[in-house]
């Protein structure tokens, strides 16, 4: 069982025989520490999607399907290709497979393909990525504690909220559950 | 759909929010809509009883104001067998509902509602009403959110403070008088009066700053967290004990009172000049009663309670006529927030001396809070909506 708090992009659970994949996830907390998960499914049978919210504490019956290691080497529009890490055999996948995780997705980063049967169905990535503030407003004095928070860049296009003492070049590490910032990158 | 009866389950975590939001929101409805049955289960009747004395926390069950009570604690499998389960099931704040209850539900076909935790937050709009898959066949879940906006869940107003506050305005002082019998204090017109429900926090700062001020000062403090912080800021300040109930600091009577009933409670914060309430359910009676008001929020690992707060001066924001007097505003109540963890030393750096001074003109943006928020996010009236869209 997988609590939905722990659930990412990529995830595959299932509800009532009915094999869902994680195509989007956002974590917010509620009052008193209740918190709460919104998680966009797709179905892998009927390949509909649904926007759906759970407690962070809800659980799910996990499913592994099998993944393969490919290579992110490049897109066209909104088909982004992958090889395989083994018989480097190449595969397209679109933007609607992807989800959230093109939010953090580099050219030549490695993440893992997830095939329901032979079909890839989407892909899960790691915890933590690195990625690079590309653009932010610059830092005020004075705030050394980091509660202060502002929007910024990334690489990715993505845009994210970092403490003020974040800058233009840093990279900082992300968590992929919840797309919030962690940590400067070392 | 068509609905006749609704169950509302209720776990009290701490204190009284989780069933003072669920009584006011099982009175609201049944006002609303009488021909609906409704019936509360419940695990701390004892919690209860503080804010509704009519409650036996010995009886099983009990009906008051035509809703039936049930202590949840008791609940059997015998008793679950045999009871008739409600067209529409809410587990307020995501609490647990027992199994055979749900298994009962589902083979009924019933609704589920996780009724949640009020927040200006903006990404409250995008939750609600979702729905959330759960392993059951024929049971539907949905999440309804509360908020400030039209596009939430609203807020639960409530009808009886709107008509309190505006019959109780040319007797405020009588009403404050009339708390205040038992206690050698007396007050005119001018004497500045507030009441104090907070979590644990430092009030050096509100003593001084009110001693400052040179006004007679009457403050009504309720709750454990807030006598103790109170009475340890006194002890700091060198203030004087008159009776384990009543101190004295300069010009600052303090009187420690016992938790109220919710109504006389409520009038109470129509009358005094100022209120400090503490978690969602007193934010929104606060915010009903008009009168200005710091909310003290639940605190939260990281400082979390400082995004809720400023999310709630987000929305109070365009009421207010001056910025320079809402910046003062949100400073206080962001200051009054910014603390750690919950201690009843001063470790806040809030300044009241303008919000004070701005009493007035906060009053006015409250008030005109209120009158949106009643307009137009009325919880009840959105939550029927809600079901019969379904």
């Amino acid at each position: 069982m997988k609590e939905a708090q722990d659930l990412r992009v990529g995830n595959t659970v299932k509800v009532n025989n009915d094999l869902l994949i994680v195509v989007k996830g956002i974590y917010n907390k509620g009052a008193r520490g209740a918190s709460s998960m919104k998680l966009k499914l797709r179905n892998l049978e009927t390949g509909s999607t649904s926007e759906t919210v759970y407690r962070a504490s809800d659980k799910f019956e996990n499913v592994v399907l099998e993944k393969r290691k490919m290579q992110f080497l490049y897109n066209t529009d909104d088909m982004y290709t992958f090889m395989d890490q083994e018989n480097y055999e190449q595969i397209d996948l679109n933007t609607d497979t992807l989800g959230d995780a093109l939010n953090y997705l580099q050219e030549q980063m490695v993440i893992d393909v997830i095939l329901h049967g032979e079909k890839p169905v989407g892909v899960e990535l790691p915890i933590n990525v690195d990625l690079e503030i590309t653009y932010t407003e610059p830092a005020v004095r004075g705030d050394t504690g980091g509660k202060v928070l502002k929007e910024a860049t990334l690489e990715t296009k993505y845009l994210i909220q970092v403490p003020h003492y974040c800058n233009i070049g840093d990279k900082i590490r992300v968590d992929t559950r919840t797309g919030e910032f962690v940590s400067r990158a070392t | 759909m068509q609905y006749k009866s609704i169950d509302i389950f209720c776990h009290v975590v701490d204190n009284f929010g989780d069933i003072g939001f669920v009584y006011r929101f099982a009175r609201e409805f049944k006002q609303a809509f009488p021909a609906v049955q409704i019936r509360v289960f419940v695990d701390d009747l004892q919690t209860f009883k503080e804010i509704c004395s009519a409650i036996d926390p010995n009886r099983f069950s009990q009906y008051h104001a035509n809703i039936e009570y049930i202590d949840s604690t008791k609940l059997s499998i015998a008793y679950i067998n045999h009871m008739a389960i409600a067209d529409v099931l809410i587990e307020s704040f995501a609490c647990f509902i027992p199994e055979p209850i749900l298994k009962k539900a589902d083979s009924r076909g019933r609704i589920l509602i996780n009724l949640e935790h009020l927040s200006a937050e903006a990404w409250v709009e995008e939750y609600h009403t979702l729905t959330s898959l759960i392993p059951y066949q024929h049971l539907k879940k949905y999440f309804y959110m509360p908020g400030f906006t039209r596009k939430t869940g609203g807020v639960l107003t409530d009808q009886r403070i709107e008509r309190v506050r505006r019959s109780i305005a040319p007797h405020r002082t009588a009403c404050i008088r009339g708390v205040l019998k038992k206690y050698a204090v007396t007050i005119d017109e001018h004497t500045l009066t507030g009441t104090i429900f907070s979590y644990l926090h430092g009030f050096d700062t509100l003593l001084s700053e009110l001693a400052a001020l040179e006004k007679q000062t009457v403050l009504l403090v309720f709750g454990t967290k807030s006598s103790e912080s109170m009475i340890a800021a006194i002890e700091h300040l060198g203030g004087h004990v008159i009776t384990p109930e009543q101190y004295q600091y300069q010009q600052i009577a303090i009187i420690v009172l016992p938790l109220m009933p919710q109504a006389r409670y409520d009038t109470l914060l129509c009358c005094v000049d100022f209120n400090i309430v503490r978690g969602e359910d007193s934010l929104v009676r606060a915010l009903m009663a008009g009168r200005p008001f710091i909310w003290h929020a639940y605190l939260q690992e990281e400082r979390y309670q400082l995004v809720k707060v400023a999310a709630l001066l987000k929305q109070f924001e365009p009421y207010f006529e001056k910025q320079e007097i809402f910046i003062s505003y949100s400073d206080l109540c962001m200051a009054f927030n910014d603390t750690p963890d919950e201690n009843k030393q001063q470790c806040s750096g809030e300044h009241y001396s303008l919000f004070f001074k701005n009493l007035l003109k906060i009053e006015h943006a409250t008030e005109a809070m209120s009158y949106f928020t009643t307009r137009n996010c009325p919880m009840i009236k959105k939550f029927a909506r809600f079901l019969e869209q379904l």
